[in-house]
């Protein structure tokens, strides 16, 4: 099958030739905690800050010391990098860059805007690209390279690299057309982090709800080139698989191992979308992403394990080639996608040292594996309302599915109720982090359950392909959506757990004051201690929080940064309603008159202590 | 003139002496009244009858439970999972019920 792609290789910017290996100098980068120089903080996705400037003797009286505003509505996912004395920000769609010289107030150094003319430039009109985009228009925020590039992977899949002085294009190559309605490729979306690896930048794709086939493609950071492309689903040499060498519990996966698992051709448009946040080793030269839902959500359609969807993926980044494979959530009947972070630690797993890997899979369970092996370890739920499967089986690795929650048992057209989690799972693309101090992992979740009803759908390319309807309520026994829990991935243990009225949808970080933030959808900034939960700081900022916490230091002083912004301005909305009931939620002429005042959309919000 | 200017210090101090009894903080008040006079008109008729509704508005219900429908409000923009979550069960219901009718009730007292 070909792919229709198009690079368009603008103003050819020099990169300038470096002595250290790309690799070693950008994780050098990651250690020193003056900086924040990747989405997740490191490789190893801890999002830890070995900061201890602000800790939990002090955090109580922590103040906002500047606030930027985006000037973008709707969701603002991922958060700021610092490099140096520059801070990098990103928006929802359109997807703003902007740089900002923290030594001089915050100016604006420069802005990108990858939409020029109403087009994303893949040629997609930015309506066309908003009407595929799931989930609030987000993005998940740029990453840096050391040779000066930031790379945004924008809402079209457009992956641009920027001159990190300038703002610059040096190049931009659009991985997968939006909207095109190719087979196979329709009404794909980026969303996810681009994810630097040595001299490469890689790439997933969102759009599973529209019957893409999705893959990871690895590019040249220095000219856009493609290198690699490996399929979620599909035949060997699509997915970048041995079927001699790359396991799956062990054991080599074999020949056709995906195929034999689709009805027909069905696999074409299989979904497995890759979107969250990944984990990159240098020692084991290993990548790690996972896969999400296969296409329909309507299972009945499809018979079969749908390999490799809902799998964690452990691969070779300079070729691709997949070293082992595990799927946590055989034949999806939920739409439990794989995608959520992948977090590398070293560390004791029932009394043996481990180079493990953890992970809080949005089917409620959280999995500790051996990262070199793939061995599975732990397998224990994060929730205790989780009922769709009893427990994993540790020998097979297979999940032990409860009928009376199997929407495939139950039918087409059948309502099958009260299954936990919901479509959205135990928890979403928020990332946890990993305490250092206490071992612990700080998990922000959800506590929703669903009905949800698989119906039949024809697939037309560039259209959803959803095929069930759902509704969503709090799990049973409270009305509480969400809580933030602390983790023991050895015992496979919630350690405590603070209950909150909604699902916590920003990424947490720990740091080394013994406290870790996260944020709410009310838009609580909040500081607890790791150790125990206990809340120690909570400060309300403008809108919603779906944003990551980040630490720097600046002229020795530490700060804590934290995007907010979800949907439109709620305000607007509470009080247009008074007079006219229709002029609500999305009043054009109220945001027109508005914008004149002020800077609506996203902000940045960044705290010190006093 | 005069008389205006006592008409307007009375409905202040009154104003302050409702605003005493309730957790509401002056910047979500403002909010509102900004937002309420953007979209109806920015004269000082309406800020005297945003400001009253957002003080009826704050009688009848805690700030927690406004800033979570503030929330729920929020998130019915999007049409995705997260937000179809919060639409019309559970917690977002009552939230909701109880906003709009305060709402109701303060446009009863104030327009």
């Amino acid at each position: 099958m070909s792919i229709l792609k198009k690079s368009i290789v603008a103003s050819a910017a020099l990169a300038l030739p470096f002595a250290v290996s790309a690799n070693s100098k950008l994780e050098k980068m990651m250690k020193d905690p003056n900086q924040w120089v990747q989405q997740s903080g490191d490789y190893a996705g801890h999002r830890y800050s070995e900061l201890d400037q602000i800790n939990k003797s002090n955090v109580g009286s922590l103040k906002v010391a500047w606030t930027f505003s985006t000037g973008v509505l709707r969701g603002h996912e991922g958060g700021p990098l610092v490099i140096g004395d520059t801070m990098y920000v990103h928006t929802a769609i359109p997807n703003i860059v902007y740089a900002l010289d923290l030594n001089d107030n915050q100016r604006i150094i420069w802005k990108y805007n990858p939409v020029k003319g109403g087009k994303y430039p893949g040629g997609e009109t930015m309506d066309r690209v908003i009407s595929v985009m799931c989930c609030d228009n987000v993005n998940r925020g740029v990453n840096y390279h050391p040779n000066g590039t930031i790379v945004l992977h924008a809402a079209d899949t457009s992956v641009i690299a920027l001159d990190a002085k300038t703002g610059k294009e040096k190049w931009i190559t659009t991985n997968l057309h939006a909207g095109t309605g190719k087979y196979g490729v329709s009404a794909s979306t980026g969303s996810g982090q681009p994810f630097i690896i040595k001299d490469t930048v890689g790439v997933g794709c969102s759009g599973a709800e529209f019957g893409v086939r999705c893959n990871w493609t690895s590019y040249d950071i220095k000219s856009g080139k493609r290198l690699w492309r490996a399929y979620s689903m599909g035949p060997d040499k699509d997915m970048l698989v041995d079927p001699n060498k790359t396991t799956s519990m062990l054991k080599p996966i074999g020949k056709d191992s995906s195929l034999k698992t689709w009805p027909g051709d069905s696999w074409k448009i299989g979904g497995g979308s890759i979107w969250g946040f990944y984990g990159y080793d240098s020692k084991l030269n290993t990548l790690y992403y996972g896969t999400g839902n296969p296409s329909t959500w309507n299972p009945v359609v499809r018979p079969g394990d749908n390999k490799w969807s809902m799998t964690i993926n452990a691969r070779n980044p300079d070729n691709g080639m997949a070293k082992w494979l595990y799927q946590m959530t055989p034949y999806d009947e939920w739409d439990y996608d794989g995608v959520n972070e992948m977090i590398l630690v070293d560390m004791k797993v029932k009394g043996k040292n481990r180079q493990a890997l953890v992970h809080f899979d949005r089917n409620g369970f959280a999995y500790t594996m051996d990262r070199a092996s793939g061995e599975l370890l732990v397998a224990e739920k994060y929730d205790p309302a989780v009922n769709w499967a009893t427990h994993v089986d540790m020998k097979t690795g297979r999940p032990q599915v409860v009928d009376r929650y199997s929407t495939a048992h139950q039918g087409e057209d059948v309502n099958t109720t009260n299954i936990c989690p919901a479509a959205l799972g135990t928890k979403d693309q928020q990332p946890a982090a990993y305490d250092r101090m206490s071992g612990l992992f700080m998990v922000p979740t959800n506590h929703v359950c669903m009905d949800y009803e698989p119906f039949k759908v024809d697939y037309v390319a560039g259209n959803a392909y959803v095929g069930a309807t759902l509704s969503m309520y709090p799990a049973p026994g409270g009305t509480h959506l969400g809580n933030f829990i602390g983790w023991d991935a050895d015992k496979g243990k919630i350690v405590w757990s603070n209950p909150e009225p909604f699902s916590v949808w920003s990424g947490a970080m720990a740091t080394a004051g013994g406290i870790t933030f996260y944020g709410t959808l009310e838009g609580y900034a909040k500081a607890v201690e790791s150790k125990t939960g206990k809340e120690l700081f909570s400060f309300k900022t403008p809108s919603g929080i779906i944003g990551n916490f980040m630490s720097y230091t600046h002229k020795g002083k530490q700060y804590v940064g934290i995007l907010s912004g979800v949907g439109g301005w709620a305000g607007i909305g509470l009080a247009a309603g008074l007079t006219d009931p229709t002029a609500g939620l999305g009043a054009v002429g109220a945001y027109s008159a508005l914008s004149s005042h002020t800077a609506l959309g996203g902000v940045l919000t960044v705290f010190a202590l006093p | 003139m005069r008389i205006f200017l006592i008409f307007l210090l009375s409905t202040i101090s009154l104003t302050g002496m409702k605003t005493s009894s309730s957790d509401f903080p002056t910047l979500a008040r403002s909010e509102f009244v900004f937002a309420c006079m953007s979209s109806n008109a920015s004269n000082r008729d309406f800020m005297a009858k945003c400001s009253c509704a957002i003080d009826e508005i704050a009688k009848r219900m805690t700030y927690k439970e406004y800033a979570q429908a503030e929330a729920i409000a929020r998130l019915q923009y999007g049409a995705s999972p997260r937000e179809e979550a919060y639409k019309s069960v559970g917690l977002s219901k009552e939230r909701m019920d109880k906003l709009y009718s305060a709402q109701a009730a303060s446009e009863l007292e104030c327009f």
